[in-house]
């Protein structure tokens, strides 16, 4: 991985974003990171609609870090959303949520996720865990997401 | 043999003669006995006084028979001997004849008196009929069952009081009677006057004439309306009470099902909060963090004691968070006992507090052997992990911990220093069925007035001096209490503690 790739994180906290930012730049991350707030932002982002339609300001992402507790759209429509659109469902997707049951790993994992990680609840531990995150990009190897044009479904309209 | 008629004799006499007969009874054909001449003839003592005091010479007895059975004598007496001649003799026998043909008659009369009474007055309906099924008798046990008086019924055929459904019934008892069969406890339903149905149970015999050909029948019968009635009202009661069992295990099972919902609910809403309590303390915590790196300079000594703890708080509500979640978690869960490899939750627990051992260089010997109990894994981790985390920590300042694991098949001769009332099992003596598995420490002791407390929630002995969240031994204890097994510990302050927990052996 490097500058030239992004890492789309969605989150509704707004501190725990702030966190994140932090991590990274401890963690010392080479890709760029965007951020948006809710579910409804991340599937325009990743359709590079409205606001994100520039993509070069707004570039397609080759990883997406995924909350899941989101109000209208959550982090579950979002991947399953995801996972539809013929452009987009290699997308790398990580669920980053701070719920550890396991009826939700099961179905993240059912929805196609590629992990699930949990938010640790010491900015230490986050730290450690973001320079595991980029020591793994260092090894993964990223299929190419052929960019297309986005497919009408209803989780992409509204809640 | 009674005196029932005399003429010319003495009251004595016949006091005194009372009894005597010169036949035995039961005698075959008892044949005339004369007795022409008293004087000469052999009697028996108190007889032959009352004879000779009544100035009999001579005697005749005739017996009085029917159909060779002996009904009676007459006797005639003299008061001088006398010779009998045929001609006599064969009058007195006529006599004796009719005399005991008027006795015969007057006896059977008697009889069927006595029966006719029998019949007339027994609270049974009884009945009898000919062969044509019309009613000859009917008695007041009948007039009261079916209405009928008997004028109304003699004379009428029997399906009078036989509704028409059961009139098939009629010509199939006839049969029965015509080869001389009985008919028992037939039960069956008949009819009043007024319309009304009887549950009645029938004996009908066969009536003979006196040639033995069947005539007729006799019915009994016997109103068993009260027995079917309570009959029913068992079997209704019975089918009532089937009801409502499935109606108390419908509600039992609903209810259940409620409960199961209810606590259902209270886990997502125990988990639900403490899940959304961890957000705040992750910014409280991770805020307090970049301050401290970004800031910390400016913020001079003082800010950044403040700064750390804000940190540290919000570390400690985590841990104290997340002891809840898995202490509430102990009493929610359904958890199945089943036989479960200590080995490998001591090694389980050991290798969670790897690096706190490595930290504190503590010397900590959990080998066998591990005798396998009835447990359930998870739980048994946490209770291990709670105990032994324990024994790393609460040692003296400067002390290396020294920790012993180990495991005691418990024998019966020596019962454990029980120090709670016990739980799960009645038995108040250890017996060879439990493990008794102890964590033995060197660390600071427990003193004796403080051993019930410690296993309370948030109870911290030893307040901040050590750290810990409270927890740790009420998840060992309420843990421990879910396998169905016991808890305890043996200490004093100074002289390390041994904390003991029994599980079944498996």
């Amino acid at each position: 991985m490097d500058e030239n790739q992004t890492i789309l994180l969605v989150d509704d906290s707004e501190d725990d974003l702030s966190l994140m930012r932090h991590a990274y730049r401890a963690a010392h991350f080479k890709a760029s990171l965007q951020t948006v707030n809710n579910g409804e932002q991340a599937i325009a982002y990743l359709s590079g609609e409205g606001a994100f339609v520039d993509r070069a300001k707004f570039p397609l992402p080759t990883l997406m870090l995924l909350d899941l507790n989101m109000p209208k759209v959550n982090g579950f429509r979002v991947l399953s959303w995801v996972r539809t659109q013929p452009g987009l469902k290699r997308l790398s997707v990580i669920v980053l949520t701070a719920s550890a049951r396991a009826d939700d790993v099961k179905q993240a994992f059912d929805l196609g996720a590629n992990s699930y990680l949990v938010k640790p609840s010491t900015m230490a531990a986050l730290i450690a865990m973001i320079c595991c995150l980029r020591d793994w990009l260092e090894y993964n190897h990223f299929p190419a997401l052929e960019p297309g044009p986005s497919v009408e479904t209803p989780a992409a309209k509204g809640s | 043999m009674q005196f029932k008629a005399w003429r010319g004799l003495s009251d004595v006499y016949r006091q005194a003669a009372e009894g005597h007969s010169p036949w035995k009874p039961g005698q075959e054909s008892p044949r005339l006995v004369c007795v022409e001449n008293v004087a000469s003839t052999p009697l028996p003592e108190p007889l032959r006084d009352a004879i000779d005091h009544e100035g009999i010479r001579a005697l005749a007895f005739l017996p009085l028979l029917s159909h060779g059975r002996l009904l009676g004598k007459l006797m005639v007496s003299y008061n001088s001997p006398h010779t009998f001649s045929p001609d006599e003799l064969q009058l007195a026998q006529a006599i004796a004849n009719q005399a005991a043909f008027g006795i015969e008659r007057k006896q059977g009369e008697d009889v069927t008196r006595r029966l006719a009474a029998i019949v007339e007055y027994s609270d049974d309906a009884i009945i009898s009929k000919d062969l044509n099924g019309i009613i000859v008798s009917w008695n007041r046990g009948a007039e009261r069952l079916f209405g009928y008086t008997v004028q109304e019924a003699v004379g009428q055929h029997i399906s009078l009081v036989i509704p028409p459904e059961r009139l098939g019934e009629e010509p199939g008892i006839i049969e029965h009677i015509r080869h001389g069969e009985l008919v028992e406890h037939y039960e069956t339903v008949r009819r009043h006057k007024d319309g009304s149905l009887l549950d009645i149970s029938l004996t009908v015999s066969p009536l003979r004439n006196e040639k033995g050909e069947v005539v007729g029948a006799s019915k009994i019968a016997r109103d068993i309306t009260e027995r079917k009635r309570a009959e029913r009202m068992v079997r209704e009661a019975q089918a009532q009470l089937l009801r409502h069992a499935a109606n108390l295990e419908k509600t039992v099972l609903e209810r259940t099902a409620d409960l199961r919902a209810s606590n259902e609910q209270l886990e997502a809403f125990v988990y639900s909060i403490a899940h959304d309590l961890r957000g705040p303390l992750r910014s409280m915590e991770g805020f307090s963090a970049m301050l401290l790196e970004e800031a910390g300079a400016a913020l001079g000594e003082q800010g950044r004691n403040y700064a750390n703890r804000i940190n540290r708080s919000a570390q400690f509500m985590d841990q104290l968070l997340t002891d809840l979640l898995a202490f509430s978690q102990l009493n929610q869960q359904r958890i199945a006992l089943a036989p479960a490899d200590l080995s490998r939750a001591v090694q389980g627990a050991l290798s969670l507090l790897e690096n706190e051992i490595h930290e504190k260089r503590a010397q900590v010997d959990g080998s066998g052997p591990w005798p396998s109990v009835l447990a359930h894994p998870p739980t048994l981790g946490q209770v291990l992990y709670n105990l032994l985390s324990n024994a790393l920590k609460f040692v003296a300042p400067g002390v290396q911990p020294v920790v012993r694991l180990r495991a005691e098949v418990c024998a019966a001769t020596n019962p454990p220093p029980s120090l709670r009332k016990e739980r799960g099992p009645s038995d108040p003596d250890c017996s060879e069925d439990w493990v008794r598995i102890w964590v033995e420490d060197n660390g600071i002791g427990i003193a004796p007035e403080h051993q019930e407390q410690i296993f309370r929630l948030f109870t911290r002995l030893e307040g901040e001096k050590y750290s810990g969240t409270g927890i740790g031994l009420a998840i060992v204890q309420k843990g421990t209490e879910r396998m169905n097994g016991r808890v305890g510990v043996q200490s004093r302050p100074g002289q390390g503690s041994r904390f003991w927990i029994e599980l079944k052996k498996a």
